[in-house]
């Protein structure tokens, strides 16, 4: 029991009792100085009507939603990629690794110029093969949220595709030689053997991903500061903004008891029903 | 058998062709980084010139000595009492007899869903009541308490399905405590579990630059990823690139060099939780 001491005591101070004490602000008008008073749902009520709540949620869903996909996708992809069996394969599994092992902010600078009009990788190599228009990835609010949800992708596909690969590497080779002699070519084995013997891997990529989306943060800031206007503020860094660019404490830990609730909300549901198919299949 | 050889030569091209792609990003500031720092002509000439002008600039810019030397501090801190605590907590979880053990595994696992953006200010106002705001130890306690949720979680797993009971019962009857015991047969037995640990939480908390953003300001503390941030405002500065993508491989260089000589560490620390959990 003592054993616990030393870990239960910074949890609870530093992340448990931060909660708690913000679901309490979230109940007030607070503006960092001075007195401040109770108001209920008040808060709650304006972040509705402002729209705030509606947008950025609206953004933070469709940021997981795409980064679950495209991650998993890109990341299954690379494992099968990375588990054939090639001479060169030692080298590729040193080098698919590289984004994973940057900072986030290095990597925003990276892409920052991959995007940037005119003289980016993307822009150059758009008007070198031809195509004249100059497109503006993260300065469009029609595409500045998946332009950075693409960088997450990237930045996150590595973790998850060592994962995949491990899973796959513990499919016995039996298996796969009897499913070639009952007659399945290389897509049959794919889709009918490896991906639903991969099942509970995939459980754990698609919660790391749709975790990691709920709580996307670093790229908004460093990227596009939630803009242009609100076209890609997340919950995470509207909050953020809120408290610490606006001075609207109440309004901000609103917003967070709010996020807490609908990501535990989300989690619970999407385990339980993963959890489920997985004993199906 | 010709045939064959052909048939891996084009699978390799495509795979490396594929690479290429992928890693472009980074390829073009590699080569970017090695240009004079005034050079603006097109980035994707790649690799025209050799000059390391523009890595010059960024390292005294970056002050890097200093911001590298924080970062070692700051992680390497971080790690060593997180491994101590999540691993004295872990095991007390899988050791827990009843309902308690399972209750600290869900109260703990809970933890994960919370991110530090929730509750920022509240977090603020207690860092800076513990009289411990501006110093290394505000962004080293949320590091360890941000990581406790997932490696308590990893730890009480390994513990249960790797540490045969009976072997610690048998330290017991003759006569060693429970550290002891802890120590001398738990700790050796799970050490795929905490190399693991020191991989998936060491990367990140290198990399972060939020806590210190948050809680550390005065330029003589600041880490890498940190000194990265004062350069955010040049990136609308076309003619900056050269230096700022040096900066960035200035600060990514240490990790690649632990990459590259601990590169079997990495995929086995990081498979350890996900296939067995």
């Amino acid at each position: 029991m003592l054993f616990l001491l030393p870990a239960l005591i910074l949890y609870i101070t530093f992340w448990i009792l931060p909660v708690l004490m913000s679901f309490y602000y979230g109940l007030t008008n607070w503006r960092g100085l001075g007195t401040y008073d109770f108001i209920g749902l008040k808060n709650f009520e304006y972040l509705l009507q402002d729209g705030t709540l509606a947008n950025s949620m609206k953004n933070t869903v469709v940021y997981a939603i795409f980064v679950v996909i495209c991650g998993n996708i890109q990341s299954l992809t690379l494992a099968m990629i990375l588990n054939m069996k090639l001479k060169a394969k030692g080298f590729f599994r040193t080098i698919f690794y590289l984004p994973a092992l940057f900072s986030t902010i290095v990597v925003a600078f990276l892409w920052s110029y991959v995007y940037a009009p005119y003289y980016g990788m993307l822009s150059e190599f758009l008007s070198s093969v031809g195509i004249g228009l100059i497109p503006n990835f993260l300065g469009n609010p029609s595409t500045s949220l998946l332009a950075t949800a693409f960088v997450e992708v990237w930045k996150t596909s590595g973790t998850m595709t060592i994962i995949y690969l491990a899973g796959l590497q513990n499919i016995q080779e039996e298996v796969l030689e009897s499913a070639r002699i009952d007659g399945c070519n290389a897509w049959q084995t794919i889709w009918h053997v490896k991906i639903p013997m991969l099942s509970n891997i995939i459980t754990v990529n698609v919660m790391l991903g749709l975790i990691g989306g709920f709580k996307s943060f670093d790229f908004i800031f460093t990227l596009t500061g939630g803009g242009p206007g609100t076209s890609s503020s997340t919950l995470m860094y509207a909050i953020y903004k809120m408290a610490f660019m606006e001075g609207q404490y109440g309004k901000a830990e609103a917003l967070a008891a709010f996020a807490f609730v609908f990501i535990l909300a989300v989690s619970v549901v999407v385990l339980t029903v993963m959890k489920r198919r997985e004993q199906e299949a | 058998m010709k045939k064959k050889v052909i048939k891996e030569i084009l699978i390799t091209a495509g795979i490396a062709s594929f690479f290429l792609l992928f890693l472009s990003p980074i390829i073009i500031a590699v080569s970017g980084s090695l240009r004079e720092v005034k050079d603006t002509s097109s980035y994707l000439k790649l690799f025209q010139v050799f000059s390391l002008e523009s890595y010059k600039l960024a390292f005294s810019k970056m002050n890097y000595f200093r911001s590298l030397g924080n970062s070692v501090i700051i992680t390497s801190v971080s790690v060593i009492f997180l491994l101590i605590f999540c691993s004295m907590a872990g095991y007390a979880v899988a050791r827990l007899k009843g309902r308690l053990g399972g209750f600290f595994q869900i109260f703990f696992l809970a933890g994960m869903i919370i991110s530090a953006q929730m509750s920022i200010i509240p977090m603020y106002r207690i860092v800076n009541s513990l009289g411990i705001g501006n110093t290394a130890i505000a962004p080293i306690a949320l590091y360890i308490t941000a990581a406790l949720p997932f490696t308590i979680f990893l730890y009480s797993n390994f513990v249960k399905a790797g540490v045969p009971y009976a072997l610690e019962e048998a330290a017991k009857i003759d006569g060693a405590s429970m550290p002891y015991t802890f120590v001398r047969i738990v700790l050796p037995l799970t050490k795929p579990a905490l190399v693991s640990i020191v991989i998936t939480q060491g990367v990140p908390i290198w990399n972060d630059f939020f806590f210190g953003m948050l809680f550390l300001s005065s330029p003589a503390q600041k880490t890498l990823p940190l000194t990265m941030l004062n350069f955010i405002g040049d990136m609308e500065n076309a003619t900056q690139w050269n230096m700022l993508f040096a900066a960035c491989f200035l600060s990514a260089i240490p990790i690649l060099i632990v990459y590259i000589f601990l590169q079997r560490y990495f995929v086995s620390g990081l498979t350890v939780g996900a296939v067995k959990g």
